[in-house]
């Protein structure tokens, strides 16, 4: 949030759909553009310290004793104030267990963005809890992006308003008993809180209005937790690992039922979960993303669980739900075994205009690469290595993304073990763990981005959880943020590509009074519009088309920017920009130029181009 | 001569059974997650002049412990430097592909372990053999060669740790023919086995926490009895009824044991001896009662089932048959007006069967 860069943001009048061509933003000012590293060397360098970032997490003591203090948190990157720049909001939790009790709860950490990703601590709304994950969206329709946060024990709306702060909404726990624990107030034992991990919004029903789906993890009762072995007597099972005793859970603990919630486009939500999701089978929910999974122009969830079977949850049209992932092939390990699901991602890796997952899980089991195929999904983990490359790693936030802007997208994963005890002598593993970054090149072995200095990103041994997407300093190249458990952020300025095209995307639902009057509506901030990137082939190059969806709930806990990023590799134009609105509308643009950040509206075509800085 | 023979006989028994015990201890590690106790296990074992220095099953599972504690380099040193007997080199190749394919490197996995002249394995011997070759190639996705390999695995090992495994690579390889029905037969057999592998794994966990108690034994011995492994559940419970004489249930499922097997004599001992225990075991009194009438001891059996249906289990629907069996005997003793009222309490409780004896 900042004062508003009149060349970055410059708003197109003509309402053509095609795409006009606009000097000015081709003059943007060299002021605006961030200082760089004076490495050059492709890699995503973190510059948290030097750009202001300072937040440090908090999650717990040290030891782990329960699995609370072991999950992180996540972050969300949106826009606060309209001023076209990226924002951050951190979760924050506490520093041990007994705090929950003893209060006072946290507040959720405010980043603003001075233009040119730089940051000063903003106001935070004031809340007072443990919290975990967040979703992003325009949940009361005015224009500007807003938050669900999600904790243990809580799960609040927060509205963005006129000033570009956060305030406060809807309880979404309101009525909900000892499910809402409110730090510092007195508990007995025995009541353990509703405990959200990710969310995701998006819209189910294709009222044009965002709805809400919770991921929620497992009982874990905060005055008396499970310690040290689970079940009584004989029949009981120790909580152990590798030989070694470690927190309890999630096996052996109870899994909560994720929530899913109609939202009523004013900031408000019903929980609609009994209609919208009726057979839902509780697992120990830690990742969800939404994504049109069987191409009929609506969306549906990918849900991940730890130690349960995952779901792929089908959409009929009209927000109601049903479980198809056994026999789409993206339940299970290739054994058939339940593995522990942490974050999940998707995108176009194999270019064949469907979205393909990655799902993160457990040190001892493989990342798992789902590509989309003419029946349900073929596993690719396998074939191109990914198995031996993430075995050993405990695997949370995952991203693809295309950093070096040549039209493939690379593989983000942020690691990271849940037990300190991982550094002890015999386990194949350690608590620390690098992020990794791979180059997908599906006809081979993928290949791994080695750090180019200890400054990157890929370079320290530290655990990370969330992670996030944006272009932070307008260059058009998307930036990672990185949220390390029980340790500072990481702000991963991209380096790679400098020589690439590239082109961003923003989608925005019709005006008010260009809505479709019945039927499917796209909602205000363009959630759910799939959009297809021909770029213009350049000399020697093969042509291609990629694809995205505007969705923000990836990752782990976390929300990306609303913004598509796509790498146009040598080609300095693009042929074409097709957008398939949730509406059923599809609108093609262009052709156009490169390297240009642009705002498509419902019905209105290009609205707004700003120039790579 | 003859002397020598015998003793070099029990000798060769003695170490093949050593041999099959120092095997399925280090499985149960590795199975148990533990590979650091398998590794102190077997360390004196695979050392020079060890007891299994050349024993390629005990090295291969020893190189695999290495593996899942990170030690890899090591697992591939133990494994190349290996000497195996010529009876267990097989294995040493087994954990060579194995490792292959723990790198992902799928073609040479399969390659390693395809047979030649056309032969679908290299070891078909061997259950893992059948196993790591479907799985090599099941992860490249031809699911079509992998199923003839997984059902051959299910076959020579229907209760292997792996066994719900290979029933969901066969879901997988039907959904790819397209063939939904078949899919989802494998889908719930995979499920099924599944949750009992689950159990199986708890129980030896307990025993391992508890290994005094009897209760997860007795639940080791039931999951055996639910798979129709009667064998090893007798096994198991004669050795927990010589260790824990005063456990009744031990006592009932060693009846239990027994009888599927067709030892009657030895159920029903068994079963008595529960009850002296515990009189208030209705199932195994009527299914000593049971064995009593198919032995011609009508009185005994009568003795017994007067006793059920005379106590507090009486109205159990499970021992509903307690009621027609002693209508039958009282039909057979000549006393119809009481084989009626028996009989009459039968069907109010709801059984359907005829009061007349069925002819055998």
């Amino acid at each position: 949030m900042h004062r508003p860069h009149l060349a970055r943001f410059v708003l197109l009048l003509c309402g053509s759909l095609s795409a006009c061509s606009d000097d000015t933003a081709e003059k943007a000012p060299a002021a605006t553009q961030a200082p760089r590293t004076a490495s050059v060397a492709p890699d995503l360098v973190d510059e948290a310290r030097e750009r202001g970032l300072d937040y440090v997490n908090v999650c717990g003591e040290p030891e782990k004793r329960t699995i609370l203090e072991a999950n992180g948190a996540g972050v969300a990157v949106l826009d606060l104030g309209g001023d076209g720049d990226l924002d951050l909001v951190f979760a924050q939790g506490l520093a041990s267990l007994a705090d929950l009790t003893k209060g006072p709860g946290a507040d959720v950490e405010v980043f603003v963005n001075s233009g040119d990703g730089h940051f000063t601590r903003g106001k935070g709304p004031g809340l007072a809890g443990w919290w975990t994950g967040f979703a992003s969206g325009d949940v009361d329709g005015d224009g500007d992006e807003d938050l669900v946060v999600g904790g243990f024990g809580a799960l609040r709306v927060l509205v963005q308003n006129a000033k570009g702060e956060l305030e406060v909404g809807a309880d979404l726990l309101g009525d909900a008993g000892l499910d809402r624990l409110e730090p510092g107030q007195a508990r007995e034992k025995g009541h353990p809180p509703r405990w959200t991990s990710s969310l995701a919004l998006f819209d189910a029903d294709r009222d044009g209005k965002l709805d809400l789906y919770v991921g929620n993890y497992l009982e874990l009762d905060p005055v008396a937790p499970t310690v040290g072995q689970v079940g009584e007597g004989a029949v009981a099972l120790p909580c152990r690992w590798k030989g070694y005793d470690v927190y309890c859970g999630p096996q052996g603990l109870v899994a909560q039922r994720d929530r899913l919630y109609r939202g009523g486009g004013d900031g408000s939500f019903v929980d609609a979960t009994d209609t919208w999701y009726p057979a839902q089978v509780p697992g120990y929910t830690l990742g969800v993303t939404t994504f049109d999974a069987d191409q009929d122009g609506d969306d549906d969830l990918y849900v991940s669980n730890d130690s349960m079977p995952n779901n792929l949850l089908i959409n009929d049209g009209h927000g109601v739900f049903t479980d198809h992932a056994l026999t789409a092939g993206v339940a299970l390990s290739q054994d058939g075994v339940a593995q522990a699901g942490m974050g999940v991602a998707f995108g176009d890796v194999d270019r064949n205009g469907q979205f393909d997952l990655a799902v993160a899980n457990f040190s001892g089991e493989p990342t798992e690469l789902y590509l989309a195929a003419e029946r349900g999904f073929n596993r690719a983990t396998y074939r191109i290595g990914l198995a031996k490359e993430t075995k050993a790693l405990l695997k949370w936030s995952l991203q693809f993304v295309d950093f070096d802007g040549d039209g493939q997208l690379e593989l983000f994963e942020a690691n990271g073990h849940t037990y300190p005890q991982a550094d002890r002598e015999g386990t194949g593993t350690s608590y620390g763990q690098a992020a990794s970054l791979w180059h997908l090149d599906l006809g081979t072995k993928l290949r791994a981005v080695a750090p180019q200095s200890e400054r990157s990103i890929l370079a320290p041994k530290l655990g990370a959880r969330g992670s996030a997407i944006g272009d932070f300093d307008g260059d058009l190249a998307p930036d990672l943020v990185l949220v390390r458990i029980d340790g500072p952020a990481a702000l991963g300025m991209n380096r790679m590509g400098p020589d690439a095209h590239r082109l961003a995307v923003r989608c925005l639902g019709p005006d008010a009074d260009a809505a479709t009057p019945n039927g499917p509506r796209t909602p205000a901030d363009g959630r759910g519009a799939r959009v297809i990137v021909v770029p213009k082939p350049a000399a020697k190059t093969t042509e291609f088309a990629l694809l995205a969806s505007a969705h923000t709930a990836v990752g782990y806990q976390s929300a990306s920017a609303a913004w598509l990023y796509f790498g146009l590799g040598a080609s300095t134009d693009y042929e074409s920009i097709r957008v398939l609105w949730p509406s059923g509308r599809v609108e093609t643009l262009g052709p156009g130029k490169g390297d240009r950040a642009l705002t498509i509206r419902e019905g209105r075509g290009i609205v707004a181009e700003a120039a790579k800085r | 001569m003859k002397l020598l023979a015998l003793a070099l006989l029990l000798f060769g028994q003695g170490a093949e059974l050593d041999r099959a015990r120092a095997v399925a201890a280090l499985r149960e590690d590795l199975e148990l997650d533990s590979p650091r106790e398998a590794l102190v296990r077997s360390s004196p074992w695979t050392a020079k002049d060890g007891a299994f220095e050349h024993d390629g099953e005990v090295l291969a599972l020893t190189a695999r412990a290495l593996a899942a504690t990170g030690e890899d380099a090591r697992a591939r040193k133990l494994l190349e430097q290996a000497t195996p007997t010529d009876a267990t080199k097989s294995w040493i190749e087994l954990e060579r592909a194995r490792l292959a394919l723990e790198n992902d490197d799928l073609e040479a996995a399969a390659r390693a372990l395809a047979g030649e002249k056309g032969a679908a394995v290299r070891y078909p011997d061997i259950a893992e053999c059948w196993l790591l070759r479907g799985r090599a190639l099941a992860r490249q996705q031809k699911f079509a060669d992998a199923a003839p390999l997984f059902r051959r695995f299910l076959e020579l090992a229907p209760f292997s740790v792996d066994a719900p495994a290979a029933c969901h690579q066969l879901a997988q390889a039907a959904l790819a023919r397209a063939d939904d029905a078949e899919a989802q037969k494998w889908f719930t057999r995979a499920a099924e086995l599944g949750t009992w592998q689950g159990f199986y794994r708890a129980r030896r966990i307990q025993i391992r926490e508890h290994p005094d108690d009897p209760l997860p034994r007795v639940g080791l011995a039931q999951l055996f009895l639910e798979a129709h492994d009667y064998a090893r559940a007798e096994a198991l419970l004669t050795e927990l009824t010589a260790t824990t004489p005063t456990f009744a249930s031990g006592w009932f499922l060693l009846g239990e044991a027994r009888r599927k097997q067709r030892d009657l004599d030895g159920a029903s001992k068994a079963y008595t001896q529960a009850l002296d225990l515990d009189p208030e075991l209705p199932f195994a009194r009527f299914n000593r009662a049971v064995i009593a009438r198919m032995q011609g001891r009508d009185v005994d059996a009568r003795a017994d089932l007067e006793r059920i249906v005379g106590g507090p289990a009486a109205d159990d629907e499970r021992l509903l048959k307690a009621h027609l069996e002693l209508a039958r005997l009282l039909v057979r003793a000549g006393d119809a007006e009481a084989a009626n009222t028996r009989y009459r309490r039968y069907t109010e409780l709801g059984g359907k069967d005829p009061l007349a004896e069925p002819t055998r």
